[in-house]
């Protein structure tokens, strides 16, 4: 009898010790993993959260996945964050982190330019949130509808962020929305045509002189060239020698004065987008 | 007593509210902070005034002063026809000042005629631009 026990509680203790080491494995890993997160060495903490994941058995599923989309998110790989937010979605079943969840997915689509997508999201948010979701679906929303360059939408939601006795900061943000100029101008288009008419005019209308001037000079002697040519020659002569020359730089030249035109209204939009961001600031202080 | 008691509760709610909205305000403030920059315009435009510098003879001098005359006036008014990156005029002083002029500018030559879609397959593609990957030898790296 003795000799049969003996063996029965080794065995039933390293059975015990096994089990314990096993848990033990699982969440010293989190644990360790937290600690790297929290340290800022994330892709280190990535790979403990999926060393984790491993040994998870379906236990804490949710929670990993989200720790690993965090780490993405703050390393700025937004593709992977997002896949990983999607798992998380998919595996807890709290409704706060299913809504934090999803204004994360918004924020790596923001961040990424993705503006309708990112609307897409906020569009599966429950309609009855508490007060706090909601400013922010609010806020969330009005940014992408901003960036999908649909602004009357936008002002709208960043107007209903605004209390309705900040009537000072209400009537600024209307203004900022309403002035031509901060959203619309300079119109690419306008640009575009007007160097189509004259080299360099496009360029002009933009504010941008060097390369107003440089446009017209350069188109201006290659017409100059095909001029002299015809005279010197023959038209034959000077359509095979100047014209090429002179499509290349005409085409070039509207088409920059396009790009510059486009990029000048960026930098107008940009600034008025954080001239209303400010105000929004000031009303929550 | 009972009073003291209502009080107490309405201090209490008063302190909650209060503690509920400098969270809301945090987070908002957060998120205002987080999606400022997301419509900056980054500036894209190369500088190449650097390429002025680092001259090891009077020959990459003028080569750089050519390149710089090229870039700001000319290519600055022409549409992305280089099928390459680095494009052939950056390759070509790229090339000038690994190489020395005269080995540098047969490779920018070189590069010139290359210059076309015809052989796609030889090449690495960027994704984003569509540009084919030619980076610049170094002439031993060649042989």
């Amino acid at each position: 009898m003795k000799y049969i026990m003996k063996p029965g509680i080794l065995w039933l203790m390293i059975f015990s010790l096994q089990f314990h080491s096993y848990s033990q494995n699982l969440e010293q890993t989190i644990e360790f993993a937290d600690k790297q997160f929290a340290q800022q060495n994330y892709q280190l903490a990535v790979k403990e959260y999926q060393r984790a994941l491993f040994f998870a058995d379906g236990k804490k599923l949710d929670y990993l996945y989200q720790q690993i989309a965090h780490a993405f998110f703050i390393n700025k790989q937004f593709g992977q964050a997002l896949y990983f937010y999607e798992l998380s979605y998919k595996t807890t079943k709290n409704d706060s982190i299913k809504t934090e969840i999803i204004f994360n997915k918004s924020q790596c689509y923001l961040l990424t330019g993705d503006y309708k997508h990112s609307e897409f999201e906020l569009m599966n948010l429950k309609d009855s949130l508490s007060v706090y979701f909601t400013d922010r679906r609010k806020f969330y929303l009005a940014v992408s509808y901003f960036g999908m360059e649909d602004f009357k939408k936008s002002e709208n939601y960043f107007l209903s962020l605004l209390p309705e006795n900040e009537k000072e900061g209400r009537s600024e943000v209307y203004k900022l929305f309403h002035t031509k100029k901060n959203l619309y101008r300079p119109n690419p288009n306008t640009a575009k045509v007007l160097s189509m008419i004259l080299p360099g005019s496009g360029q002009m209308y933009t504010g941008d002189v060097n390369n107003s001037l440089n446009s017209l000079l350069l188109t201006g002697s290659f017409v100059m060239l095909g001029v002299v040519m015809a005279q010197e020659y023959s038209i034959l002569d000077a359509i095979l020698t100047a014209f090429p020359w002179f499509t290349r730089y005409y085409k070039g030249g509207y088409l920059s004065a396009k790009k510059i035109a486009q990029n000048k209204r960026a930098i107008r939009r940009d600034k008025t987008y954080k001239k209303v961001l400010e105000i929004i600031n000031e009303s929550k202080n | 007593m009972e009073k003291i008691h209502r009080y107490f509760n309405l201090l209490l709610l008063a302190f909650f509210i209060l503690i509920i909205n400098l969270t809301v305000f945090s987070q908002s403030k957060k998120d205002i902070e987080m999606l400022n920059g997301i419509f900056d315009q980054q500036n894209q435009k190369t500088d190449y005034k650097t390429y002025m510098r680092g001259n090891s003879n009077e020959f990459q001098l003028l080569a750089s002063g050519l390149f710089l005359f090229y870039k700001s006036l000319i290519s600055s008014q022409d549409g992305n026809h280089c099928v390459f990156n680095p494009s052939c005029s950056v390759y070509m002083i790229q090339s000038i000042k690994k190489n020395g002029i005269l080995i540098g500018f047969s490779y920018g030559i070189d590069r010139l005629m290359r210059c076309n879609r015809l052989t796609p397959e030889n090449y690495e593609r960027f994704e984003t631009t569509n540009l084919l990957s030619d980076p610049v030898w170094e002439s031993n790296e060649k042989e």
